[in-house]
């Protein structure tokens, strides 16, 4: 009797609700979330489409005829694909070159700073020294200074060394890097004391805990760092204007910049190809490294 | 004791010494030999440069070229960095909560410009500015406006520079408002709706006053970054026509590597770290007193 009058009682209120719930969601408030949420797309493929497009003009345009690129309009497709383009432009000017100092220096650069900033960063986070906060405060004072108001002593010291026009010139001042430090650092510092604390206990040097222990677990933060040194070797343009002086030392930035004063106004479709394929090894390690990008993004955005 | 003390400096010192290095060769003492340089009257052709004390700086501040570089360059500043900050804001917001996969469209595309090259980059807006044939005046028509000269006119150079240059920040601003609205316990929001509190309401009564750190932080950022625009001024316009778009490092640039005066270039630099080391002053200042925390 007394089960039966509470599943009496038990249906009701639920079915009451669902009825309430059924008016308050009714068409109206449901089509107003659709419109909000189309509106809210709408915006963002048009501002998506306004960062992307120069991209994708770039590209079309790199494959069109040079009087369909002034007369086609600039809606059109191309009206035959002209690939041959890139080669042209490859050929123009020695890319070849340009690509290999380009990957020579961009990786060396990575290299280094992988070694330099991980001891650094290690020592900061897990070695007790003197004067280990000073060191510190100087190091992160020094991202306060522009490049551009040490650009000449610099300039006249890798001229002092005799390396002017070297692709060590292009490296040694990004060699190490004062973000690169404070990124490891903060992850150095989540390391568990205990883990670092029994392998010093059983005899390994800090050489050896840097080595066997650290690294190991770092490879993610390892990665963040590398894409972002990088992309800002690859890209970095006034230095390595500075220090080369010959046509074969040049990167691939300072290469295509003297092509735009060669060729303005004339070669339209091989500069946009040439541009097409600086651009394209960064492109394609975002693509495939994204999310280690924009932690290294946040994190030099809010050190 | 003092055993295990001396290793553990000598392993510090040990670890630290290549960054130590680097950073005092091509930071450090540049700085020190800038300021000192500054004092000199150098062409890099004479084995040793002149003392001339202050004289650079007289020439320097009495010089109209140097403020109207100033001015330019500020004006240059002033026209790109509110428009980039509020533009990105609004997409921020919108990018903030939605299904992860589009979202993570939207962010590759938003983020695109500020990971390729300028140079590659100024190459692609010469061609949308040609004052024929580009694409800046295929839309100006489409809207029944006049056709500009853009790039090769000195009234709209500097503009130009400008539109391509919020094109270009609108990503890093949208990722680091992200990390901030992303940093807002969601508790306070949840707390607002049950107090009644709609979606606007939150917006404006909680995610902006609690964003005001992230702004402050983009208007000093992003300042700094304009002040030392160079690259896309050397391709696109190399600071003409006219000298409409000479920023301040393009003026540095000439005076140091053009023109060879070397010590004139420095006081030019100085100035430079002076304006950007006040900044960072003001920055730091309002980031310890912490402009509007939770």
């Amino acid at each position: 009797m007394g089960t039966n009058a509470n599943l009496e009682t038990w249906g009701k209120p639920m079915f009451r609700k669902k009825a309430e719930a059924r008016s308050r969601f009714s068409l109206w408030p449901k089509l107003g979330t659709i419109g909000l949420l189309t509106a809210k797309h709408a915006l963002l493929i048009g501002g998506s489409l306004v960062m992307a497009f120069p991209f994708l003009w770039m590209f079309l345009g790199s494959l069109k005829l040079p009087d369909e690129i002034f007369s086609g309009g600039i809606w059109r497709l191309p009206s035959e694909w002209r690939w041959e383009h890139y080669a042209e432009a490859w050929k123009r000017a020695p890319f070849d070159r340009f690509f290999i100092n380009s990957a020579l220096v961009s990786v060396s650069t990575v290299i280094a700073q992988l070694i330099t900033c991980s001891m650094a960063a290690y020592a900061f986070a897990c070695v007790n020294f003197k004067a280990k906060q000073t060191l510190f405060l100087i190091f992160i004072a020094t991202t306060m200074i522009p490049f551009e108001s040490t650009m000449i002593p610099s300039y006249l010291v890798i001229k002092w060394l005799g390396l002017m026009n070297t692709h060590l010139a292009m490296i040694l001042p990004s060699a190490t890097s004062v973000f690169g430090i404070f990124l490891l650092r903060q992850f150095f510092l989540t390391i568990p004391r205990d883990l670092l604390d029994a392998a010093k206990i059983d005899g390994c040097s800090h050489a050896g805990i840097l080595l066997r222990i650290v690294v190991p677990l770092s490879q993610t933060i390892a990665a963040t760092l590398s894409l972002f040194a990088f992309i800002h070797a690859w890209n970095s343009y006034l230095w390595p204007l500075l220090v080369t002086n010959t046509t074969g030392m040049r990167t691939v930035q300072v290469g295509l910049r003297y092509m735009v004063d060669k060729e303005l106004g004339t070669q339209w479709p091989q500069m946009l190809a040439a541009s097409t394929f600086i651009i394209l090894p960064i492109v394609l390690l975002f693509v495939f490294l994204q999310k280690y990008f924009v932690r290294g993004m946040v994190q030099s955005g809010l050190k | 004791m003092s055993a295990v003390r001396l290793r553990e400096n000598a392993a510090g010192f040990m670890l630290l010494s290549p960054s130590l290095l680097i950073l005092f060769v091509f930071v450090v003492i540049p700085i020190g030999y800038s300021a000192c340089l500054s004092l000199f009257s150098w062409d890099m052709m004479r084995p040793s440069p002149t003392f001339v004390g202050f004289d650079n700086y007289v020439h320097l501040f009495g010089n109209p070229a140097f403020y109207s570089t100033l001015t330019r360059t500020l004006l240059y500043t002033v026209l790109t960095v509110p428009a980039a900050m509020t533009i990105s804001l609004a997409f921020a917001i919108l990018l903030d909560k939605g299904v992860r996969s589009l979202i993570t469209i939207y962010r590759t595309l938003f983020f695109a410009p500020i990971i390729t090259s300028t140079v590659a980059i100024s190459v692609v807006w010469m061609f949308i500015y040609h004052p024929d044939y580009g694409l800046a005046n295929s839309v100006l028509q489409s809207l029944g406006l006049q056709p500009l000269k853009w790039l090769n006119a000195s009234s709209t150079a500097l503009l130009s520079l400008a539109i391509m240059a919020v094109w270009k920040q609108i990503g890093f601003c949208v990722i680091i408002y992200l990390a901030g609205l992303q940093g807002i316990p969601a508790e306070l929001e949840e707390a607002a709706k049950v107090d009644g509190a709609g979606r606007y309401r939150v917006l404006a009564s909680i995610k902006l006053p609690l964003l005001t750190p992230t702004v402050f932080f983009l208007v000093v950022y992003l300042t700094i970054e304009q002040l030392q625009t160079f690259a896309q001024v050397d391709v696109m316009t190399k600071g003409g026509p006219a000298g409409s778009t000479e920023l301040i490092v393009m003026h540095l640039y000439n005076y140091a590597f053009e023109r060879f005066q070397m010590g004139y270039a420095s006081a030019i630099a100085m100035v430079l770290l002076v304006i950007i080391l006040l900044l960072t002053w003001v920055q730091m200042r309002s980031a310890g007193r912490k402009v509007h925390y939770q």
